[in-house]
């Protein structure tokens, strides 16, 4: 049964159109990123500096929303067309069902975020030579970014994909209480702009390890780890929690 | 009759707010079993227990064949609107892989949608909706239905469609539980009715005709009446107003055709004879009424 709903759950979030206008929508961000790139001086303009600047101008604003809105409803959407009855009838077990969303949400934004990603790494081949980042990297990873522009691409893309992952998680755990898919979707953001104002540069705030705000003190490589890291403690968290607290739940409908 | 379900003592109680107070019902196969109420009885908290989508505070459902599942109708169509209802039913069928392609084809022609109709469900009428989980509910061939005010947003060809669907299936065997706030409707299509209200099942009624001890017969003259009164017994005959012939409900074991075969050779002239009908409206109303007398 589980396997079913795995498999159910993976193709519904795949499938959806809503992912394809979302993606067009995050590219033409990321394109806007791209221009304001070029008003921007450097030694040697590329395609990864490209993508390190337009996704480091523009993912630390929008990605909670954009993970939020592609992914985040799932369970809300359920909830709100009355679903959860019809699988539950059909004696689909909670822990089972919550486990279909939870996996659905670290795939569905795997796919999403990463594919969003790929394209526009692919896309800024099309409008810059490829070779080194020079100015715009981030600043513990200066020298790495000149000397390995595309691994430090790659390190940035999956750091972004991690976080998305985070972000899904949230409006997941939110929908175990709240139906409203308005609400859901929009929590994950409205929760990531209190943190990066409420918590300002301290440990733990978001801003920090979305936008790379790090000190030079510590290696790249660690400071890379300890981002990546830190996204993945918070998905994990977010969406066990999730799990539990749907299971645990009386009522499902 | 095989039970397929027994609820034995159910309570639910939300934020201490007693939903359920001590529900008991048993289901037989083929058996069509009404739930009426007043909105807000429990009906639809009642059929969610069963069908296992809240938890209750205490008591217990069984079911005779879990295995083989239950049909669910809600309240209202829960539906995929950007998919066809033909994709809608496959996804639900996807759960269980209980249900072929085939079998879900069949499903939908018996509520009478076109399995090959590409529209998206979100432009479907409420009808259409309304049957569509109809069929989502009988494709998996479920030896327990629960229906929660099925009429809801059906044409009168709908609910005569639906009618003649729920007689098909309870004659394979299928139990049927159908919560409705409408009086009519579950009169014609329930064998047996329980009345809920605030939460209690205040009454179960029979309305199987033939097990039914009540006829309602008429004569032509007093004369006729006075012989009836001589064959039935005073205690058994009670005279109802009339403004032409003598009427009354006698009460009787005997089917109507051994009465008449009776009534005839001695020589009492009948002008109509028939099975008294239950009046449930009137069993409803006494039900609903609060101590003080004010209708709930
Ligand atoms: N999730 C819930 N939380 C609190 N009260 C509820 C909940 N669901 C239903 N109720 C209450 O339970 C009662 C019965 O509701 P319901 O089962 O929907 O009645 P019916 O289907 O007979 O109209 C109502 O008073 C309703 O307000
Ligand atoms: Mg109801």
């Amino acid at each position: 049964m589980l396997t079913n709903i795995i498999r159910l759950e993976l193709k519904r979030i795949l499938g959806k159109k809503k992912l394809l206008v979302l993606g067009i929508l995050g590219i033409g961000l990321l394109i806007t990123g791209v221009v304001i790139y070029l008003e921007y001086n450097t030694p040697q303009r590329t395609s990864f500096e490209a993508f390190s600047f337009a996704t480091g101008y523009i993912l630390p604003l929008a990605l909670p929303l954009l993970a939020g809105l592609s992914t985040g409803d799932m369970l809300a959407e359920d909830r709100h067309l009355g679903l959860v009855q019809l699988f539950m009838s059909r004696g689909v077990l909670p822990y089972q069902y919550i486990s279909g969303k939870a996996i659905g949400s670290v795939v569905g934004q795997i796919c999403f975020t990463g594919g969003l990603l790929i394209t526009f790494l692919l896309t800024t081949f099309l409008l810059f030579p490829a070779g080194p980042i020079l100015e715009y990297a981030a600043d513990f990873a200066k020298a790495f970014a000149a000397t390995n522009p595309m691994v430090y691409c790659l390190v940035l893309l999956l750091i972004y994909v991690c976080a998305a992952t985070a972000f899904s998680g949230i409006a997941l755990l939110v929908s175990v209480w709240i139906e409203n898919i308005f609400v859901v979707v929009v929590t994950p953001t409205i929760l990531y702009f209190a943190a990066l104002y409420s918590l300002s540069m301290s440990l733990i705030n978001p801003y920090c390890y979305l936008a790379l705000n790090e000190g030079v003190s510590s290696s790249p490589s660690f400071t890379f780890l300890k981002v990546m890291g830190y996204w993945i403690t918070i998905s994990v968290t977010v969406h066990v929690l999730a799990v539990m607290a749907f299971s645990l739940k009386k009522d499902h409908s | 009759m095989k039970e397929i379900l027994k609820i034995r003592s159910l309570k639910k109680i939300v934020r201490r707010k007693p939903i359920l107070r001590d529900i008991n019902l048993t289901l037989s196969e083929g058996e069509i079993l009404g739930l009426i109420g007043p909105n807000g009885a429990g009906k639809t908290t009642l059929l969610k227990i069963i069908s296992g989508s809240i938890t209750a505070t205490a008591g217990s459902v069984q079911l005779a064949e879990p295995e083989s599942g239950i049909g669910v109708l809600p309240e209202t169509p829960a539906l995929l609107p950007s998919l066809s209802g033909f994709q809608n039913l496959q996804l639900l069928a996807s759960i269980r892989r209980k249900a072929r392609e085939q079998e879900i084809r069949e499903a939908m022609k018996t509520v009478g949608l076109d399995p090959a109709n590409r529209k998206a469900v979100g432009n479907y009428s409420l009808g259409m909706k309304q049957r569509l989980m109809l069929a989502q509910a009988i494709m998996e061939k479920p030896k327990l239905l629960l229906l929660d005010e099925p009429t809801n947003g059906l044409d009168p060809l709908g609910i005569i469609d639906l009618r003649q669907l729920l007689f098909r299936l309870a004659s394979q065997g299928v139990g049927i539980i159908i919560a409705s706030h409408l009086l009519h409707e579950i009169e014609l299509m329930c064998h047996r009715v329980a009345i809920i209200s605030n939460g209690s099942i205040v009454r179960e009624v029979n309305l199987q005709s033939s097990e039914q001890h009540l006829i309602e017969i008429s004569v032509n003259s007093r004369s006729d009446w006075d012989k009836l009164v001589r064959w039935a017994g005073k205690d058994n005959l009670r005279p109802l107003p009339s403004k032409d012939f003598p009427r009354g409900i006698l009460n009787s074991e005997l089917p109507v055709s051994r009465v008449l075969a009776e009534l005839l050779p001695a020589g009492i002239a009948i002008e109509s004879i028939q099975r008294a009908a239950i009046n449930l409206e009137a069993i409803f109303l006494e039900c609903s009424q609060l101590k003080d007398g004010v209708y709930r």
